[in-house]
């Protein structure tokens, strides 16, 4: 073993199962990390990354995985040399969270919900060192300083419930870092953060590992992320590695195929700069289920016609009560005075991040929640006073299409039962008709017409989510909500599915109203965007004004918060902000001020006031 | 915390009221004549209406139940129609051993239950876990008159350890905890087995594996205390149904308790002890319902009530 290494694995095999059913998620794995160094292994869903790093923590076993062959040598911190793979299960617990320790992707659910922060973190500090428990509790304060929790003396005696995902992520990096590993294994640990609260945490690991001169093994599906934190890239593709090098030479100039298609995949923020209509990805040739990409734009939006969906006054507050006889005394005001035009066959983004109200406001549209509305005119017909066959027209033209495709669809039904269901549900076809035009959908989203017969888990989160476009076309809807519809998907899938949504929008002249946070997505996709913040829209344009000017500084911080896919663009100086974002609660009889929207181009509006009580801001 | 208690506590006067009339109108509906069951088999029609006039039986539903009410808001129970005897005092005498016979049956079930249903979700497919399950099963389906009758045959004719019925001394309650708490036992094991293997695939139980805890601490304290809560709603409503429903036992063992004095009473159409004893038994259930819903909060801080 090299002496500057830290961690070697040597032709690592992991399998899952027995007999016929064996499962050789990871073939020789082979991969080296020095000290002090940020190996990326990046890959998609089922790419055996996560695996990979679970063995090395030796936590594979306890998924009913094994550790078949090879050898993964660590150095610790004494110097001495040891092989995990073949290690005594009792050993591998006192290296466990000890020497490496790991963070994960879900930051909402990898807290026990049932102890204080303080506890949990104390309990890691204790099994390993020999300290008492308040000398540990020094340490945990200490460390929840270091990962810039304010207010840590407060946040020890708290749940993880009273605490927001970024503010769990930090805790899981303090709980991480308390006993000094020489090894920090990150996976996803960022994925399911907001790019603001991303770029924060990206910095804070980046910064803790300079000060305990760890090593990081970070675990990503994001190029991006790649780019911003990695020396080393390792590429894995269906459970082997099939790229190494350092973080330049495979950005720039990556050798197998596969790593091509990853980051020609890759949204790229500022790809759409100098055009003005949405454009498909460019996805290489072997798209096996993706259908040909639309050979010329859709027709021009006529922005001087009537729009599609017109919203004025949009608001849906949620009550929060309080004493003995749950007198309200507060509101969430997740949506609150919001206007909305979309013109057929357009297309727009609303971009935020996570709390601000961007799909409260696709399901207020629908009534899926309480709302009202001032104004609500619909395909030409004033539709405010939405009686219940007003609705149900509504329903039946407007569709949606939600992030979970696993979640989304009934797996008890088959495929083609649910497609058809919206169709029978209002009355538009009778048992036969519907099936077979469920069929015709099928095609139509690229799938194929005996797929119709089976049941959700035999497709993948791809193609179910194509199943779900199918679903959502049957009404024959004029508008589809799509609510972070390509969120949960892996890059190059995500690339067919919105390559898809255009190609249906040319056929069909469908609107989208598209719901993301992320910006590099909606540039690709969009025609116009609205930024939304504490449940108001503070910049809307179209999409090449808004991307290319911004003028809000909410809608700046979005964007420079992007991780952008290329190592030397890497931002490093980048603002540490250490406390939580402004809240949509405000007590009962003091709602939010309305933004003003002044307009500083053609169709691009921008609010006058920060809202959150934040200082004017002059636009230029 | 103290509202909601205060809150949930008020909501009770409303299902009792419910339930109240509930109870009136069954019993009433209930075929038999108190009357003619007290004045006895021989006595004339005449005799059998003065009976009815002396019980007050022979006034409208809705007045006797106006009545009922006033004397349950202001804690008379009546007294009852066969022996005369204050209705409270009769409860009073058969509570104790009812309750010390649910809480004796509930603590032994409970904790067996919880200790087998870890050991089993730890060694899952495991040949011990088959077998624990297996006992379970047959807990579940075995009818405890059964199991009452063989344990008493075993330990008290055969063996002569312990009594073979009434409640006279602490010992005496072995033989109907256990024959009591049985089936619970088996629901509980189950439960907690079931409960545990769902928290054992939570991201938390891997941070806690990740942070090199013992793998004892991982599962009795990490993964326990969150699998709690459904084991806790299912306790509840076992210890609700061992108050009341304990009448087979009670019968078995001859214990002086609250089901055996349930059963007579409605063999002889005791309205009277009939009404008060599912009053109290509703009461009870919905007591120890708000108390498990109490527990939750301790439990799990994330639903700690406003």
């Amino acid at each position: 073993m090299a002496a500057a290494n830290v961690l070697e694995l040597a032709g690592l095999d992991i399998s899952f199962g027995h007999g016929d059913y064996t499962f050789n998620a990871v073939r020789s794995l082979s991969l080296e990390v020095k000290r002090g160094e940020t190996v990326a292994i990046v890959g998609e869903s089922g790419s055996g990354k996560s695996v990979s790093a679970l063995s090395i923590m030796r936590l594979v076993e306890f998924g009913g995985g094994r550790i078949e062959g090879g050898r993964i040598r660590f150095r610790r911190r004494d110097g001495r040399e040891i092989d995990l793979a073949s290690l005594d299960p009792e050993e591998a617990r006192r290296i466990r969270g000890n020497e490496i320790a790991m963070i994960f992707q879900e930051p909402m659910t990898s807290l026990n919900p049932v102890f204080t922060i303080g506890d949990q973190i104390v309990e890691a500090i204790v099994t390993h060192q020999k300290k008492s428990r308040r000398e540990a509790a020094k340490i945990a304060l200490d460390m929840l300083q270091r990962v810039r929790i304010p207010d840590a003396a407060q946040v020890m005696k708290r749940h993880p419930h009273q605490l927001s995902g970024g503010m769990r992520q930090r805790v899981m990096i303090a709980m991480a870092l308390s006993c000094k590993p020489q090894l920090l294994i990150a996976d996803e640990p960022t994925t399911a953060l907001d790019v603001t609260i991303q770029a924060q945490i990206l910095r804070l690991i980046r910064e803790l590992q300079q000060e305990q001169s760890m090593s990081v093994v970070f675990i990503t599906h994001d190029m991006g992320v790649v780019a911003e934190v990695a020396d080393r890239v390792v590429v894995m593709y269906r459970g082997e590695k099939v790229e190494e090098g350092d973080v330049e030479t495979v950005f720039r100039s990556p050798s197998h195929p596969y790593t091509k298609a990853l980051l020609k995949a890759v949204p790229h923020l500022g790809a759409m700069r100098g055009t003005s209509a949405p454009a498909p990805f460019p996805v290489p040739g072997k798209s096996d289920e993706a259908p040909a990409a639309p050979a010329a734009p859709a027709a021009p939006i006529a922005y001087d016609s009537e729009p599609l969906l017109s919203v004025r006054g949009l608001t849906t507050r949620f009550d929060i009560g309080e004493g003995l006889f749950g007198r309200i005394t507060k509101r969430v005001h997740a949506v609150e005075g919001l206007n909305l035009d979309i013109w057929p066959g357009e297309t727009l983004g609303l971009v935020g991040e996570s709390g601000c109200g961007k799909s409260t406001t696709g399901r207020s549209i629908l009534r899926l929640v309480e709302a009202e509305a001032t104004k609500l005119r619909f395909d030409g017909e004033d539709l405010t006073r939405l009686s219940k066959s007003d609705l149900q027209k509504l329903r039946r033209r407007i569709q949606f299409v939600f992030q979970d495709p696993y979640a989304s669809l009934n797996p008890r039904l088959t495929v083609g039962y649910s497609i058809s269901e919206p169709m029978l549900l209002h009355g538009l076809e009778d048992r036969r008709n519907a099936f077979d035009k469920a069929v015709w959908l099928l095609e139509q989203v690229g799938l194929q017409a005996d797929h119709a017969n089976r049941y959700p888990h035999a497709f993948s989160g791809g193609q179910r989510q194509r199943i779900a476009i199918a679903r959502a076309l049957g009404t024959d809807p004029k508008l589809i909500i799509a609510d972070e519809a390509v969120s949960a998907l892996d890059v190059s899938v995500q690339a067919q599915v919105i390559n898809l949504l255009m190609d249906l929008q040319a056929r069909f002249g469908l609107a989208y109203l598209f719901i993301s946070h992320d910006m590099a997505v909606v540039e690709r996709i969009s025609h116009r965007v609205a930024v939304m913040y504490l449940g108001q829209v503070v910049e809307t344009g179209p999409r090449a004004s808004v991307f290319e000017d911004p003028r809000h500084p909410y809608t700046r911080r979005l964007m420079s918060a992007a991780p952008v896919p290329d190592p030397q663009k890497r931002i490093t100086d980048r603002p540490l902000i250490t406390g939580e974002v402004p809240s949509p609660v405000h007590p009962i009889g003091n709602p939010p001020a309305i933004n003003e929207m002044l307009e500083v181009g053609p169709r691009h509006f921008v609010a006058r006031e920060e809202n959150g009580g934040r200082p004017a801001h002059r636009a230029a | 915390m103290l509202h909601y208690f205060l809150r949930r506590l008020a909501a009770l006067v409303p299902v009792l009221f419910l339930i109240s009339i509930f109870v009136f109108l069954f019993i009433h509906a209930l075929p038999g004549d108190p009357a003619r069951l007290l004045a006895g088999e021989a006595a004339t029609q005449e005799e059998v209406e003065s009976v009815r006039k002396a019980l007050k039986l022979d006034r409208p539903l809705l007045t006797q139940y106006v009545d009922f009410l006033k004397n349950l808001a202001t804690g008379d129970l009546g007294t009852s129609l066969r022996t005369g005897e204050p209705v409270s005092a009769m409860i009073a005498r058969a509570f104790m051993p009812t309750f010390w016979l649910s809480v004796c049956a509930l603590a032994w079930s409970l904790l067996f239950g919880l200790v087998a249903g870890v050991i089993s979700a730890v060694r899952r497919g495991s040949p011990g876990d088959h077998a624990g399950m297996f006992l379970s099963v047959s807990g579940i389906s075995m009818p405890n008159f059964w199991l009452g009758l063989l344990l008493m045959q075993f330990f008290s004719v055969n063996l002569g350890w312990v009594g073979t019925s009434g409640f006279d001394e602490p010992s005496d309650l072995i033989l109907p905890s256990i024959t009591l708490g049985a089936g619970v036992a088996a629901v509980m094991a189950r439960f907690t087995r079931s409960a545990v293997i769902d928290v054992a695939r939570e991201d938390f139980i891997r941070t806690a594996r990740a942070k090199g805890l013992r793998e004892k601490v991982v599962i009795w304290k990490h993964a326990l205390r969150n699998a709690l809560i459904p084991v806790v709603t299912m306790a509840g409503l076992q210890f609700g149904f061992l108050l009341g429903g304990s009448i087979v036992v009670e019968k078995v063992f001859r214990w002086p308790g609250l089901g055996s004095l349930l059963l007579d009473a409605i063999n002889f159409r005791d309205y009277a002890v009939v009404q008060a004893e599912i009053m109290l038994f509703s009461l009870q259930f919905l007591l120890i319902n708000l108390a498990v819903d109490m527990l939750y909060g301790f439990i799990n801080p994330a639903i700690r009530y406003k």
